[in-house]
């Protein structure tokens, strides 16, 4: 590995170490808020708290085995390039659209969005594949999950649309 | 004996119409998924577990194990057409596999994958079954202190032998159990990290998460990098030589053995029983220099002991209540919401049950010869659909079940926000068997371990009072210490040859 590509793997892994460092301690002084032992064995907080502080020892261990070793270890090619990380972003909002989406407009119309998004964009699929695809996957899945296997999924709650039913 | 007409009974259940048809149903769709590059068993599985939701428990853990040990089969096709290995497991089978198909001989390297994978399958159900009745009595013995002790073994176990880092595989694992803590105590009932959500009373959802962990961050790991490798079409005859058959079954026999004994270790994973097996057959064979330039045996080796492997973790699971690997780990999760605890009770509790999944082990290994030696054909025909339809079609799948777990779109960010961890965790290579196996053993071992505190009144000495969890604890603790004293002994070794040259 280049030296400028190990040193940025090297400064990437501390700050994820600092990251598990910061999170076990929170947890540990989370579970301090908690009953630590009770005269029937340990209480709610006996788990967490030494759940948290091994994960802050052992997060600083591998803090200072980074820290102590001359090349930074496997991590080459970290970061995604600009047009990878467009794509992760992509399929990270598009599933953020059909959570905060699948109870207002139903399972069928934000999955349709979503598969159609998706198909277009990440995919280059041509139209008539997107709509074909992207009408199986919605339209289809809710005959099949919801009528064949009885798998209950959410219908549109707007009023205008319920009334179309979907 | 007691295990063939309890086994008999579970035949005549798995053989039931409805039963056979989830089986061939879990056997074709593992293939399926498992020929599709880049998804592995644990994927698979998370992918097609809403298939499974509404099912009785016996034909949906019985289509699971289809699942599991249907994608191990479909793995090989692409390792062998592609040089591209459908799952880990199969990497090994790359080396002479793919020679072989370059040669035109692909057809010959799929059959003897799929006759070693079935025998190494039908081998491994049958230790299953005469392991069972002498495992289960054992296991009835074991209070609360041993099955604590059993749980700390398998994670030393599978923090050993997860990475090549001891300490990401130590942090993983602690971050499993910690997570596993959130949602209600389980004794006393309050709530904890749950920052006021009920969506968290009940814990993190299992399927979410690993959706996330492995679906969601398998297609995110695709993304990044675009294009797809060539790969040979041409099968040639499926039809074995007799040399073919001569060279084989000195592997497959071998190879069955690696795979069973590996099965049986929590932690172990099957890319080890295929390395091990592959690398064993490199030192018994009288021409090494064969290995790596399309050798048959390359290809019966690795591929039986995987299959092996894959029935033989049945056993820690079914006896002891210990998954073994990550997908396990999930047959476990699927067993668990079925109201189905794994354990030596399982047996006693649950016999139809159990002896029907074992029965359909049978059944399954030869539905997958059926449909990998006759129809591989059909399955090469997967790989002509573009991956941007199969991803799309893979999100809209994990998308749908998680939110079917609970009807909640709550679990939809947490199978996004464990997609993306999922995502980077690879990327860092933090290994994430671990993480999933301590989420869902992590109740169970704080329950074991508060009960064995209980019992003996809040001293933790009761640990190491009873001989069988001191025992286990100290192999635990050697196996833990093990990777850090590793580093320590080769420096010794260094220093020594240094003086002896000097």
């Amino acid at each position: 590995m280049p030296p400028g590509q190990a040193n940025e793997a090297r400064a990437l892994n501390t700050v994820v170490a600092g990251i598990f460092i910061v999170l076990g301690l929170a947890a540990a002084f989370e579970a301090t808020k908690m009953r630590y032992y009770s005269s029937l064995g340990p209480g709610p907080g006996f788990f967490p708290l030494w759940l948290g502080g091994a994960l802050a020892l052992f997060s600083f261990l591998w803090l200072v085995q980074i820290r102590l070793a001359s090349s930074a270890d496997g991590t080459s090619g970290l970061r995604p390039g600009r047009a990878g990380a467009l794509r992760i972003a992509a399929v990270l909002g598009s599933l953020a659209f059909v959570a905060f989406t699948i109870e207002l407009i139903g399972f069928r119309l934000a999955m349709f969005a979503m598969l159609g998004f998706v198909l277009l964009t990440l995919g280059r699929q041509r139209l008539l594949v997107t709509l074909v695809v992207a009408a199986a996957g919605s339209f289809g899945a809710y005959y099949v999950m919801g009528g064949w296997l009885g798998v209950s999924l959410p219908n549109a709650t707007l009023p205008w649309l319920a009334d179309l039913g979907l | 004996m007691e295990a063939l007409e309890l086994l008999r009974n579970g035949f005549a259940v798995a053989i039931e119409p409805q039963n056979l048809l989830f089986a061939f149903i879990g056997c074709a769709l593992g293939t399926a998924v498992g020929v599709l590059p880049g998804i592995g068993s644990a994927a698979a599985i998370a992918i097609l577990l809403p298939v499974t939701f509404n099912l009785a428990p016996t034909p949906a853990i019985i289509m699971l194990a289809a699942i599991f040990y249907g994608t191990n089969y479909g793995g090989t096709i692409t390792s062998v057409l592609m040089n591209m290995p459908g799952e880990a497991a199969s990497v090994v089978t790359c080396m002479d596999g793919y020679e072989m198909a370059k040669r035109g001989r692909a057809g010959a390297a799929l059959a003897i994958a799929a006759i070693g994978s079935f025998i190494g399958g039908t081998v491994a159900t049958i230790g299953l079954v005469l392991s069972a009745e002498l495992l289960t009595r054992s296991a009835l013995q074991v209070g609360a202190p041993e099955y604590f002790a059993l749980l700390v073994l398998g994670m030393a176990l599978l923090t050993g032998l997860a990475s090549k880092s001891f300490l990401k595989s130590v942090m993983m694992a602690v971050l499993g159990l910690l997570l596993a803590t959130v949602g209600m105590d389980p004794t006393a009932g309050s709530p904890r990290f749950t920052f006021g959500r009920l969506e968290l009373l009940d814990g993190l959802s299992f399927v979410p998460v690993v959706m996330g962990l492995f679906g969601i961050g398998e297609i995110l790991i695709n993304l990044e990098v675009q294009g797809r490798s060539v790969f040979q079409k041409r099968l040639g005859s499926l039809l074995l030589t007799r040399d073919d058959i001569r060279q084989s079954v000195g592997p497959i026999t071998r190879g069955t053995l690696v795979g069973f004994v590996l099965g049986l270790i929590p932690g172990a994973t099957s890319v080890i029983a295929s390395f091990l097996s592959y690398s064993l057959e490199t030192k018994v064979s009288r021409t090494p220099e064969r290995f790596g330039k399309g050798a048959i045996e390359g290809v019966a080796a690795p591929e039986t002991a995987n299959n092996s492997f894959v029935n033989a973790n049945f056993i820690p699971l079914f006896a002891l209540g210990i998954p073994g690997t990550a997908s396990v780990a999930m047959i476990m999760g699927g067993m668990m919401a079925n109201g189905l605890v794994p354990g030596p009770f399982l047996y006693r509790d649950h016999a139809d049950f159990v002896w029907a999944v074992i029965a359909s082990m049978y059944i399954g290994n030869v539905i997958l010869l059926i449909l990998n030696l006759p129809l591989v054909g059909l399955w090469v025909k997967l790989l002509d659909v573009p991956y941007s339809i199969l991803f799309a079609a893979i999100l809209g799948f994990t998308t749908l079940g998680a939110y079917a777990v609970s009807n909640s779109p709550f679990d939809i960010f947490v199978m996004l926000v464990f997609g993306f961890l999922g995502y980077a965790f690879k990327k860092l290579e933090f290994p994430i068997a671990p993480l999933v196996l301590t989420l869902i053993l992590g109740p169970l071992m704080e329950r074991n371990l508060r009960k064995s505190l209980e019992m003996g009144g809040g001293d933790f000495t009761i640990l190491f009072d009873r001989p069988l969890s001191l025992a286990v604890l100290l192999i635990a603790a050697a196996l833990a210490l093990l990777p850090l004293l590793r580093p320590l002994w080769g420096r010794v070794e260094v220093l020594r040859s240094g003086q002896e040259t000097s």
